[in-house]
């Protein structure tokens, strides 16, 4: 579960963890505001996202368009009862359509 | 009850009057008789007869020839006439083994046989192909024999009579019927599981559907293939380290001794033995990754037969490149975009023989499908000497859809009115109800390449023909680059694009500069730190560096604030969620492990064109400007049209973070937009919106799905927001026009203003 714009999100993806140490982030001029950059990560380039304001962690989510990283808040402690899913598959694709526009 | 599954006695009086009462259908041409068979064959229970007499029952209806499909049929009655196969004679462990080295083998066969029957088509005159065919279908025969794998036996052995026939009688007929023959052997080797079985039923269902037979290669060697490339790739990468540091040591060691300085130059000895090796083999592996596009285009031909015996037409499916090679993942994705090119072609753009006949033209149509490298991608071409897009048709499938007037309709340009077929808005029905044209499932494709990170245009002439232009970038591979800086960040282009690498006056590409003189020539400009926003670092000096490069239309000048140098590089595709973006063609990863952004030439000539340091005009300042903010692109370009035809002036924001950077840059009289957006809503878009002071009073119509009392509950979550209007999806024309001159102070109004 993270923080986003300070209100906690469940992220559905049960492999979804935490990232220390991620080589830098490359910009990518023109994209959608919603993309950060690109970053390596086992030799593969991954999408870094940024759904909100914070970006005080980064999350690794597994979605049906491949691997994404996520910029949100705090990650917090695991409670899942009443709390609003966030559709990152949703966002993806989202992000897909804008890239394509 | 179900003959087929145990009484013999039974089913052989079931099947002897079916045998009877086929040979009435096809002589008499009995359409009643065929109504018969096909209950006959649901009681005899075998799944592919009973398809079979259905495809001849309908072939009847529909006033065909019924005698191919008939042969088809006879050939099953036959097969299932014929005693049952022997008892193995194989272990039954054994036996597994066997047919699995077998069914690798078979996959090779059948790639032979399908260049072969190309080959033959080519050249039907010519015998040796014939023999060759018969070669290859004899030799899969006999393996499939040994195993016992009696269906796919009998399969090759039934083409083989149609061949024999066909070698004699040179029928094109029958040389279709052993095409449409083709899929059956796939189906049976297991390469087309999905395919219904029965010929040609089962690729007419296969056209039905849209599916395509995947290629001729198992799933766990496609792996292994992926996992040795990339090892492959990490020895390039490797490499580049090692480089790196062997420039390194050697600049800390001008001064040293005469010996350090030896061994260094065998170390550099050394990495370029490696870079060879290494170059060699990611090649080689990429080309056993690789299908040639004559073996790709063997299973796309009999959707093309299939579909111009449907439609009564004569074509022939021409490759040109065809021993270029494709990678294989790419030549799966391809396959349902291609089918839906092909089988428009056919349909709708290919004329029947009388017309053609009547136009002067050859009463065979010819669709031609041609690969070429370009160096950094993949052109493949899909052509067609057809009619042509019918234009008027167009013009009243987008005035049916409410999206012009027929005024507008009639004003809009050659060019962009092609480009509203890749629009998901326009209506398929529409478009097949009345066009003569093409149009089916266009968006359907452009959607499907650009999930392979490519794009699809189309030029068509009315009598002439059409052609569809597909680019894709090359799959994970090592491309000579050359690495340039822009602001503080590191690109890269495909240095086969590169024509120049020169030095001009900084104030021959000074903002509002369109062109710059390089040498004798005169070129358009891409000014890059404007364009991607990347300011200069400081004391450039007064000379800029400009990269001549060659694009699909035309050569273009792009500036540049260094040069690093030439480079081989390891391309990465981008990632699904980026395919198509512009003007990116993939990435690469340095050294340093850091991701690098590699140009797509052809699509940054295209951005400089419209690039605002490089073409575009400046605004008049008459109209009214309205921002439309909608990640939706077909709805945001359907506004924008109506828009536009109206006489404003129009930009496009495709999310909400980019409206509120262009309303901070610029002013505007009015924004439409889309309540349910990704990332940033709609509502909380206009909140932000609203909380800016000088927008405040800035109008607002809001886009929907939902019905107007739902939008209105949504949006009173936000207090701030106020709107203008709301407007309810599918888009009409007359009440957005009526909703926004309505949401507008007059144009006279001296207290107009815009935000």
């Amino acid at each position: 579960m993270v923080e986003l714009d300070g209100r906690p999100r469940r992220i559905a993806d049960p492999r979804a963890r935490p990232l220390d140490g991620l080589a830098a982030v490359t910009p990518v001029p023109l994209a959608p505001a919603l993309l950060v950059g690109l970053a390596q990560l086992d030799g593969e380039v991954l999408p870094v996202l940024r759904p909100c304001e914070d970006s005080l962690t980064r999350i690794l989510v597994h979605t049906v368009l491949g691997r994404v990283i996520l910029e949100c808040g705090r990650v917090l402690a695991e409670s899942t009862a009443g709390v609003e899913p966030l559709d990152v598959d949703a966002l993806v694709e989202g992000l897909r359509h804008k890239v394509r526009g | 009850m179900n003959p087929a599954g145990g009484d013999r006695g039974l089913l052989e009086v079931f099947l002897d009057e079916a045998v009877a009462l086929l040979a009435r259908v096809i002589s008499e041409r009995d359409a009643q008789g065929a109504a018969e068979l096909v209950e006959l064959t649901g009681v005899i229970g075998d799944a592919e007869l009973a398809e079979l007499a259905a495809g001849l029952s309908a072939a009847l209806e529909q006033g065909l020839d019924p005698s191919q499909v008939g042969k088809l049929v006879q050939q099953k009655l036959a097969a299932i006439l014929a005693p049952p196969p022997p008892p193995s004679s194989w272990d039954p462990a054994e036996l597994a083994e066997m047919r699995a080295f077998f069914l690798v083998e078979a996959r090779t066969h059948l790639a032979a046989i399908e260049q072969a029957f190309l080959a033959m088509k080519a050249d039907p005159a010519a015998q040796a192909p014939y023999d060759a065919l018969f070669r290859k279908i004899h030799t899969l025969k006999g393996s499939a024999g040994s195993v016992d794998l009696h269906a796919l036996s009998g399969t090759a052995h039934r083409l083989e009579d149609l061949l024999s026939q066909a070698r004699t009688s040179r029928d094109v007929a029958l040389v279709e019927a052993v095409g449409a023959g083709l899929p059956e052997l796939r189906r049976l080797i297991g390469l087309d599981p999905e395919a219904a079985p029965g010929v040609p039923g089962a690729w007419m269902g296969a056209l039905r559907s849209g599916s395509v037979p995947a290629l001729g290669v198992m799933p766990i060697e496609a792996l292994r293939m992926d996992e040795l490339l990339d090892v492959a790739s990490e020895l390039v990468l490797d490499r580049t380290r090692i480089e790196r540091r062997l420039r390194s040591v050697e600049e800390l060691t001008q001064l040293g001794p005469d010996e350090l300085r030896a061994q260094i130059a065998e170390l550099g000895t050394d990495v370029a033995t490696l870079a060879r090796t290494s170059r060699r083999l990611n090649e080689r592996l990429r080309r056993l990754r690789a299908v040639e596009l004559s073996a790709f285009a063997a299973r796309l031909e009999p959707v093309v037969l299939s579909a111009a015996h449907r439609e009564r037409k004569r074509v022939r499916l021409v490759t040109r490149g065809a021993s270029e090679e494709i990678d294989q993942r790419l030549a799966d994705g391809l396959g349902e975009p291609l089918l839906h090119l092909l089988r428009n072609a056919v349909v709708h753009g290919v004329e029947l023989p009388a017309v053609r006949r009547a136009a002067g033209k050859p009463e065979v149509a010819t669709i031609t499908l041609s690969l070429r490298q370009t160096g950094d991608g993949l052109e493949l071409d899909v052509a067609d000497d057809g009619a042509g897009v019918d234009r008027d048709a167009v013009r009243r499938a987008l005035v049916l859809a409410e999206r012009l007037t027929a005024e507008e309709a009639a004003a809009l340009a050659p060019d962009a009115l092609l480009a509203t077929l890749f629009q998901p808005g326009i209506s398929t029905r529409a478009l097949t109800d009345d066009l003569a044209g093409r149009g089916v499932g266009l968006d359907a494709v452009a959607d499907a390449i650009a999930r392979l990170g490519g794009d699809v245009t189309m030029e068509s002439t009315a009598g002439v023909g059409s052609r569809f232009s597909i680019r894709l970038p090359v799959e994970s591979r090592v491309l000579e680059a050359l690495l340039f800086k822009v602001g503080d960040q590191l690109f890269a282009v495909p240095s086969a694009r590169v024509e120049e690498v020169a030095e001009i006056d900084k104030e021959h590409v000074s903002p509002g500069a369109v062109s710059v003189r390089v040498g004798e020539e005169q070129l358009p400009l891409v000014r890059l730190g404007a364009l991607l926003r990347l300011p200069p670092p400081p004391g450039l000096g007064d000379r800029r560096t400009a990269l001549v490069l060659h694009a699909r239309e035309h050569r273009f000048a792009a500036t540049c604030d260094r040069v690093i140098g030439p480079r081989e590089i390891v391309v990465r595709r981008m990632p699904p969620a980026l395919g198509g973006i512009s003007p990116w063609a993939g990435a690469t990863i340095s050294g340093a492990g850091k991701v690098q952004l590699i140009f797509d030439v052809d699509a940054l000539a295209l951005l400089g064109e419209g690039a605002p340091a490089v073409s575009r005009p400046a605004q008049p300042a008459g109209p009214r400007r309205i921002l439309v903010v909608d990640d939706r692109r077909s709805t945001r370009d359907a506004v924008a049209l109506v828009l536009e035809h109206a006489g404003f002036t129009v930009e496009r924001a495709p999310d909400g973070w980019e409206a509120l950077e262009r309303l901070t840059d610029r002013p505007f009289d009015l924004v439409v937009c889309r309540l349910e957006q990704e990332g940033l809503s709609g509502e909380a878009f206009l909140s932000r919106l609203h909380g800016a002071a000088h927008l405040r009073a800035l109008p607002v119509l809001v886009l929907t799905d939902l019905d107007e009392s739902a939008a209105r509950a949504r949006l009173a979550q936000e207090p701030s927001v106020r709107v203008e209007a709301i407007i309810t999806l599918p888009l009409r024309r007359r009440p957005l026009l009526d909703a926004i001159l309505a949401a507008l102070p007059p144009a006279a109004d001296p207290t107009s203003r815009s935000y």
